[in-house]
């Protein structure tokens, strides 16, 4: 299983926030091979679990799903208004051809179209239409009559790889899904190591919903949330330059952070440091309060681009993650014993 | 059915006090359910046990919005703030009845003519006042004190096919659950009514109510806007009359795909209209379901409903008919 | 797929001042069934179909090879590769998108700011060009000054495709109207008209109409008609008055646009030919826009033409859309004028 292959199967499934199932599936038939039980909760959370023999019960927590819009209205020329699932600018929407997933299970095409400048008077140039001016024109589609309110949209864009980074969509956080699975299969290589359960959690665009049931389902004694990061000149956090992880703070632990960051000094795996003042805008933030509460670290993929089809990983952070996430899983209770 | 519609929606009971509710919907309902309790936050749960061994429950809020005193000056004028969303604009035409039996009537400050101008154009709770008719502050004191809560107050008219009242939101979903349960005879699953409390002021009653009931699924009943009037919002395209809508999204939860699936299979076999609604703003109850314990798979089912939130919200009567219908098949069926 | 020839035609890379692919593509299809070709000084592609009369008249049919795209300005400290555009690009249209850069076509998309990362005042205005890069991959500007360079091409990166009657694709304008020049010439196969037929494939129509003037300075014609794409404005933010055009319509006829009155006579012939002919058409009902006829007019003594357009709904951006019912009409209109010739003066 090729990293760059996965990452852009992973870009390309269909996962819409709170409809993640063909995504959900491809995650499933992608680390079965490694771990030995697979279930799916009642909010779409994909949880496999890969037994170990120390006793203690670490969660991972990456989301499946990619922030998409969804029709709420179409008129009889054939076009149609939306609403956003999750954030996305609209800005990134202009121009774009889309695929519609309808309700009757055909796929049809769509342009989010905008109006040629030489019809635009001067006022309207400086401004860019937001989602109540949008529109999505379906009529190209002989039957668009059967396209109704509540069928998903997404950008139409393949992934592809610019000098060995790989490009797309939805890589925020499907890249992190691919750390999982990879780490699943990684970690067959230590003999001692605890059970992992690796959560694929749904709807962490709009609040992450997910993390927080599936965290109360599974009572872990330690955390683990990947997301992404932003490529960012003015922290200093940039992509091919390894995982970023969060220091501890109000909502990362502080001792499991110091044994992390050893781990990778140990295991030479180049870190970048990213700090937390409070909540982390990721699965974290629901995961350590959940319940009587669970230690928490983040790990973070630095991604530039985010929320637009044009996200940008570099495979060799995804390789360092995996290295990192097993090291540090299979380590965890070498020595300190009053810890977890 | 209009009945119970107008004895349910004309009960003053805001976010918070819903003690008069909950008293008129046990009357209604204790003689149509197999037992009920009230819980720690005064959300009411009865139940009609089932022979799956499934769990399914229905809500409803009881609450509605309104306001509660702050302040009651020398001259026997209150001050208020709004409980749930109210708008200061939708207050200035309209009577407060309080749960003391005071009713208040609204003005506005503005002490030169540009003043009141900018105060009209930009109203807020804090240049609005109540004037109860008190003539001193001992007289107001006596009928409406600071903490008093109160509602609009307007009355339930019949248009026929179109209902109008205060607090249709989210009365009628409480009329629609009583009169399910007084009309299913068999249900599949163990069917959970729950009349939850403030929902208006942040869902509060339903993101604990299912905690100790752990259903299989769960779904809120709910009003949603009807954006079928003269240039309304142009993204949203259900209307009044085309029957029961099944929410994909708002602005609180997504609703589970597995339970829109079940909706919209049930409402298909059983030739029930219904539209899927997709709302550009606001909540329901669904979200705290969805998001109790390990989770439930829950969504929402919404009665078109226009003017939300003023004295005067109007339905549609064979919308609330088929959203009975919609609610006693699936319970009939059951959610397997 | 019903146009073939179209699909490769508007996948070619061919923005202003880089139309050679497109000229070689043409040169191949028109080899062997026109008396003569030639390529002029600045790149335009000039056929003849000679006519039996001994002082023949001249026809010339003209649309424009080149396409809107963007150029390298500058390579940046991270690798990434300044932009501008080249002919009319609204920069609204360039995020999210794939490009292709340079002779070699290296591959790039154009990103921008996460919404996160972004203040609210700002996130609907219309971004600058200096806001906008291509990201192709290379970590350092030495990285990327090894294949970029300052002035090299950038191309939109859009797969040609039909759905139904119609076709999404890029650079329809005016590679659409290339085609309807290669199928004119298809239809007058051994055909033996009085009237000479200039056929021009020409260049940067759309950095300031630089091409036409050049071609027809060489073919003197007597009348010429200009085939190109035109915006339909039939969408639900613009109200029905203000459409410019509508797909599914038919041909849009011109008679008026910026910079210039179109002939009238030229103008009632075009109509009078449709309707003898059954054909639906349309007006360009809004004066916005320009073409090469406008250049025509102020060549030499001004040569009279006409305008024949295939509406398109979001021209200049990377996917527009034709109705293919539209464009096929055009190209029975071009082939009755053409053959028939009335457009030409007594």
């Amino acid at each position: 299983m090729k990293v760059t292959e996965l990452l852009k199967d992973l870009s390309n499934s269909f996962g819409p926030v709170g409809y993640e199932d063909e995504t959900r599936q491809l995650i499933f038939d992608r680390i079965s091979p490694f771990v030995d039980e697979l279930k799916v909760d009642n909010m779409g959370n994909l949880i496999a679990l890969k037994k170990g023999n120390t006793g203690k019960r670490i969660a991972t927590f990456t989301h499946m799903d990619e922030v998409a819009l969804v029709i709420s209205r179409i008129d009889e020329r054939g076009y149609a208004r939306f609403e956003g699932l999750g954030g996305i600018d609209p800005k990134v929407l202009i121009s774009q051809k889309v695929r519609v997933k309808c309700r009757d299970g055909v796929e049809r095409r769509g342009i989010i179209g905008m109006l040629a400048p030489h019809l635009q008077d001067a006022k309207s140039k400086g401004k860019v239409p937001g989602f109540d001016e949008l529109f999505i024109d379906l009529s190209m589609n002989p039957d668009y009559e059967a396209i109704q309110p509540g069928d998903l949209v997404v950008i139409d864009f393949e992934a592809l790889e610019l000098n060995g980074k790989v490009v797309g969509k939805a890589l925020d956080d499907r890249a992190c899904c691919a750390v999982s699975i990879l780490t699943a299969r990684e970690l067959e290589r230590f003999s001692r190591r605890p059970d992992v359960y690796f959560v694929f959690t749904s709807r962490e665009e709009i609040g992450a919903f997910g993390a927080k049931v599936a965290a109360e389902g599974i009572k872990p004694d330690l955390a683990i949330a990947m997301d992404v990061t932003h490529d960012n000149s003015e922290f200093e956090i940039n992509i091919g330059k390894g995982p970023a992880i969060s220091v501890g703070g109000p909502n990362i632990d502080k001792k499991f952070f110091e044994k992390l960051d050893k781990t990778a000094k140990k295991h030479n795996v180049p870190v970048q440091y990213e700090f937390a003042a409070g909540r982390t805008g990721t699965d974290a933030d629901v995961v350590q309060i959940s319940g009587t509460g669970i230690p928490t670290l983040l790990i973070s993929l630095p991604q530039k681009y985010m929320h637009t089809p044009v996200e940008v990983i570099d495979p060799t952070d995804v390789e360092n993650s995996v290295r990192l996430l097993a090291a540090f899983l299979a380590e965890l209770e070498e020595g300190e014993k009053d810890e977890v | 059915m209009k009945e119970l519609i107008k004895k349910l929606t004309e009960v003053s009971s805001p976010s918070g006090r819903e003690d008069k509710i909950r008293e008129s919907i046990i009357t209604e309902i204790k003689n149509h359910v197999d037992g009920y309790r009230v819980d720690a936050l005064g959300n009411l749960i009865a139940w009609k046990k089932g022979v799956s061994g499934k769990k399914l429950l229905f809500d409803a809020h009881m609450d509605e919005i309104g306001v509660v005193v702050t302040h009651v000056d020398d001259n026997g004028f209150l001050r208020v703030e709004m409980i749930g969303g109210v708008s200061p604009y939708v207050l200035l035409g309209t009577r407060i009845k309080f749960e003391t039996g005071a009713v208040g009537v609204v003005g506005v400050e503005g002490e030169t003519g540009k003043e009141y101008a900018e105060n009209m154009k930009n109203l807020a709770f804090d240049v609005i006042y109540v004037d109860i008719g008190a003539t001193n502050k001992e007289d107001a004191m006596k009928k409406a004190p600071i903490g008093t809560f109160g509602t609009y107050e307007a009355t339930f008219l019949d248009h026929g096919k179109r209902l109008v009242s205060k607090a249709m939101d989210d009365r009628i979903a409480c009329a629609i659950l009583v009169q399910v349960a007084k009309e299913l005879k068999e249900p599949k699953d163990d069917v959970y009514f729950v009349f939850s409390v403030q929902e208006e002021v942040g869902l509060v009653g339903a993101s604990v109510a299912a905690y100790d009931i752990k259903p299989d699924m769960a779904i809120a009943l709910d009003v949603t806007a009807g954006p079928d009037t003269p240039k309304a919002f142009k993204r949203m395209g259900f209307k009044l009359g085309a029957g029961p809508t099944i929410k994909i999204k708002d602005k609180a939860s997504i609703s589970s795909s597995q339970v829109v699936k079940k909706l919209t299979e049930i409402a298909t076999t059983n030739g029930i209209p219904y539209q899927y609604e997709i709302l550009i703003f606001g909540g329901t109850n669904a979200r705290g379901y969805q998001l109790t314990g390990a989770g439930i798979a829950s969504g929402t089912v919404s009665v078109p409903t226009r003017y939300v939130h003023t004295p005067h919200e109007m339905v549609d009567y064979d919308d609330v008919l088929n959203t009975v219908a919609l609610l006693k098949k699936l319970a009939e069926e059951g959610v397997a | 797929m019903k146009f073939e020839l179209l699909k490769e035609l508007t996948e070619l890379p061919g923005i202003s001042g880089f139309e050679e692919p497109v000229a070689d593509f043409i040169e191949k299809q028109i080899k062997g069934k026109v008396d003569k070709y030639w390529r002029d000084n600045v790149g335009n592609l000039i056929a003849l179909k000679k006519g039996k009369a001994s002082s023949a008249k001249k026809l010339m049919l003209l649309a424009h090879m080149d396409e809107v795209g963007l150029m390298v300005t500058k390579i940046n400290k991270d690798g990434s590769v300044g932009i501008t555009r080249v002919g009319g690009v609204d920069p609204r249209v360039l995020i999210g998108k794939k490009v292709s850069v340079g002779k070699d076509l290296l591959k790039g998309v154009i990103g921008f700011k996460a919404v996160h990362l972004q203040k609210d005042e700002s996130l609907l205005k219309t971004p600058a060009y200096s806001d906008l890069s291509v990201y192709m991959g290379f970590n350092s500007k030495e990285e990327a000054s090894k294949k970029v360079k300052v002035g090299d091409p950038v191309y939109f990166n859009t797969l040609y495709e039909e759905v139904g009657q119609y076709a999404l694709g890029k650079a329809f304008d005016d590679r659409s109207g290339c085609f309807v020049l290669l199928e004119v010439l298809k239809a007058l196969g051994d055909m033996s008209l009085e009237h000479d037929v200039y056929f021009s494939w020409v260049v940067q129509e759309e950095v300031g109409l630089r091409g036409s003037g050049v071609a027809a300075s060489q073919i003197q014609p007597d009348a010429a008609i200009v085939f190109e794409n035109t915006t339909a404005g039939d969408n639900p933010e613009i109200p029905e008055n203000r459409w410019a055009t509508k797909l599914g319509q038919g041909p849009a006829l011109t008679f008026a646009h910026g910079g210039l009155v179109l002939n009238k006579r030229i103008f009632e012939t075009i109509k009078a030919t449709a309707e003898s002919n059954a054909i639906s058409y349309q007006y360009k009902a809004r004066l916005a826009g320009g073409t090469d006829a406008a250049r025509l007019a102020r060549t030499l003594s001004g040569i009279p033409s006409g305008v024949i357009s295939t509406p398109s709904r979001y021209i200049h951006s990377p996917v527009s859309m034709i109705d293919t019912r539209d464009f096929s009409a055009v190209i029975e209109l071009a082939k009755i004028l053409v053959i028939e010739g009335k457009v030409l003066p007594e």
